[in-house]
């Protein structure tokens, strides 16, 4: 799994690309709490190279979430694709995030 | 039932209109025009005359309207339900010359029918041999068959022929505008524009081809001396039945018969958005409607008949392929049969306007054998299936006489690019499936590091078994779910054996450990209780698994778990 991050006006874009699962999902979780921890509170994460997600990549998404949301943040996931998409929907997240169909979308909506 | 792709303007279970249906059929007869030239050159080499060469041309087409009615039937042993109207098939040119030259046309005919008996023999055993006909196989095909027009195409296109190889300007300006007008209306056309696109440009080429002066006197005499109406007459010879002569003709019969099966297999495909693998019933209704149109045309006194890929890249083209059409095809063959004049309309059309519909309709031909080829996943050996195969069809054209020394008796399997790539696609699938098994086992330490072996081991099996990426990722999903899980809840502390099975309908996953099974009867948690409590992922996996598989089973015996999971293929 490769993670890169960009400010794009006033959010943050992380990429990911490859697959998160229980090996990756550790460092996929340290990226994320380094961003929140220098104070970048509105992340829009880009899935579009995402191969393939498992619980436990599921499970990091939720507690950013949950730790953004205490500061006054969010988190907004974009361009999610087949198999991920897939994951999103049967694990019920699209009731819980905003998913876009786009990156733009995202961003638009980010503000 | 089917779904009908969003590019369709009429499906194949829909009706246009009347006028439509006349346009429509007029259009995909101007199509079939080229392949008329066949057995006129077969009477020419065979030593007959004029009045022999127009009969076995008009019994043809008898045949051809009756064969395409034929394949159209959707009930019953007979037809493969689709427009994919019947031809004279290029397969059988190299055996009908030779048979002509040999003993005269009596001996054509008689080899027309009886290899058209060998495909409709071949048509009953057809379901039974699936697995020798993966999409790969068929996805060559159906690219060969774009490719193989590729030759009659451009020069045509360009205005060559082979006393005069130079470009000439006229027939290029008349074949880029031809093409040019039939390209904008399927792009930037609204639906009647669309349909009739190729009309639409075969008048202007026709126009143009006026103007510039590309009627030959031979043409135009031929149109002005052409009757009204005139009752077809078989010339019946006495059949010449000579065994060593007949052979060709299976040989022929045998290409037609997977070329038919790669038209087939493209109806399907272009007909149905959620297509993923072919429908055999269809498919051997629709070898036995061939095979059936071929013995009618040999008894009948024309050339052996098969399906035409141009149209049905035509019927793709113009979003239309309604059963229906087959109808009216079928219909206007019979009447044009009747009608020298109006035929004559066609049989005079330009070169340059035939080269540049075959532009058009071969460039989707090609596109869709590709896109059959890729909807699975390829390894090493799949890919030199198709990479040789592909490599010898078009070793025949670009490498003129390469194959001359050839035996007479084989000869037919050498004559085309199209022959002589599905001979090989079909061999080369047979002897290169040696040692592919269709069951692997896979044993996985219970820590997360060796999880990672899941994903290259699933893809290795996927491409060896050709299976559908959708379906290998979803397995992949289950089974990595289920190691994650194992893993975190520390289900076992032993080796975990995965085996996995597949055959063309099913993808079977048995995972056994010494150890508690998985608990897949707890609900979905809520995104709260997931980030409160560990053990909610646990359930999230068993969820995700649940909804992943097509069907599953888990049981305990004797402190071993088994569970099993099973994919629709």
């Amino acid at each position: 799994m490769d993670i890169q991050t960009r400010p794009e006006g006033r959010a943050t874009v992380i990429s990911a690309s490859g697959k998160i699962d229980a090996m990756t999902a550790p460092s996929f979780e340290s990226s994320i709490s380094d961003l929140i921890g220098e104070g970048k509170l509105c992340l829009v994460l880009d899935l579009g190279a995402v191969e393939y997600i498992s619980s436990a990549g599921l499970r990091v998404i939720l507690a950013s979430a949950k730790s953004l949301k205490g500061k006054s943040g969010k988190l907004l996931l974009a361009n999610a694709r087949g198999s991920v998409q897939e994951v999103l929907e049967i694990s019920g997240f699209g009731t819980v995030f905003s998913i876009y169909d786009s990156l733009e979308a995202a961003l638009e909506a980010a503000g | 039932m089917a779904k009908k792709p969003s590019n369709l303007i009429y499906g194949v279970d829909e009706a246009p209109c009347f006028y439509e249906l006349i346009i429509l059929g007029l259009e995909h007869i101007s199509v079939m025009t080229l392949a008329f030239v066949f057995p006129v050159v077969i009477v020419q080499e065979s030593g007959g005359n004029m009045s022999q060469a127009a009969a076995m041309v008009q019994m043809s087409m008898i045949a051809g309207g009756l064969g395409t009615i034929l394949q159209s039937l959707k009930k019953g042993p007979i037809g493969s339900g689709y427009l994919c109207p019947q031809v004279c098939g290029p397969s059988f040119l190299s055996a009908s010359i030779l048979a002509g030259k040999t003993a005269g046309l009596g001996a054509v005919f008689a080899g027309t029918f009886f290899g058209a008996f060998f495909e409709a023999l071949f048509s009953r055993v057809v379901k039974r041999l699936r697995q020798f006909f993966p999409p790969e196989v068929t996805g060559t095909v159906v690219a060969m068959v774009g490719i193989t027009v590729i030759p009659f195409a451009m020069p045509r296109f360009l205005g060559l022929n082979e006393t005069d190889p130079t470009i000439k300007a006229h027939d290029l300006i008349v074949a880029v505008a031809t093409l040019s007008v039939i390209c904008a209306a399927t792009i930037w056309g609204k639906k009647k524009l669309r349909l009739y696109n190729i009309i639409i440009g075969m008048v202007t080429g026709y126009f143009l081809s006026y103007v510039l002066g590309l009627f030959t006197p031979e043409q135009t005499e031929k149109f002005l001396s052409a009757g009204y109406f005139a009752l077809p007459v078989p010339v019946f010879h006495e059949w010449h039945i000579n065994w060593g002569l007949i052979l060709p003709f299976v040989v022929a019969s045998l290409c037609s018969s997977l070329k038919t099966i790669g038209d087939l297999v493209t109806c399907q495909k272009i007909n149905d958005a959620d297509w993923n693998r072919m429908d055999m019933d269809s498919v051997s209704g629709g070898m036995l409607a061939d095979a059936a149109s071929a013995m009618g045309s040999g008894l009948l006194g024309g050339m052996g008949q098969s399906t035409s890929s141009s149209n049905v890249a035509l019927s793709l083209a113009t979003g239309a392929t309604s059963r229906r059409i087959a109808w009216s095809v079928g219909g206007l063959l019979f009447v044009l049969a009747f009608l020298p004049k109006f035929a004559a309309i066609f049989v005079i059309m330009p070169a340059p306007v035939i080269g540049a519909t075959l532009v058009f309709a071969v460039s989707f031909m090609i596109v869709v054998g590709l896109q059959i080829i890729t909807s699975r996943m390829l390894d090493a050996r799949k890919m030199l299936v198709v990479g040789i195969s592909i490599i010898l069809g078009l070793s025949v054209d670009m490498v003129p006489g390469v194959y001359a020394g050839v035996p007479g008796w084989i000869q037919p399997v050498f004559s085309s690019s199209l022959s002589l790539a599905t001979i090989s696609v079909v061999i080369l699938n047979i002897i290169f499936r040696i040692g592919v098994a269709s069951k692997k086992t896979l044993i996985l330490k219970p820590d997360v590091a060796s999880g990672q072996s899941i994903y290259e081991f699933m893809d290795t099996c996927g491409r060896e078994w050709g299976a559908r990426p959708e379906i290998i990722d979803r397995a992949t999903r289950i089974v990595t779910e289920f190691f994650e899980t194992c893993v975190v809840s520390r289900l076992t502390e032993n080796d975990i054996q995965m085996e996995i099975a597949f055959d063309e309908f099913n993808l079977d996953m048995v995972i056994t450990y010494d150890g508690r099974p998985l608990d897949f009867s707890a609900e979905k948690p809520t995104a709260e209780e997931l980030l409160a409590d560990d053990a909610a992922v646990t359930r999230l996996s068993a969820e995700i698994i649940r909804r992943t598989a097509d069907c599953m089973s888990c049981e305990e015996k004797a402190g071993k778990a088994v569970l099993r999971f099973h994919l629709d293929h």
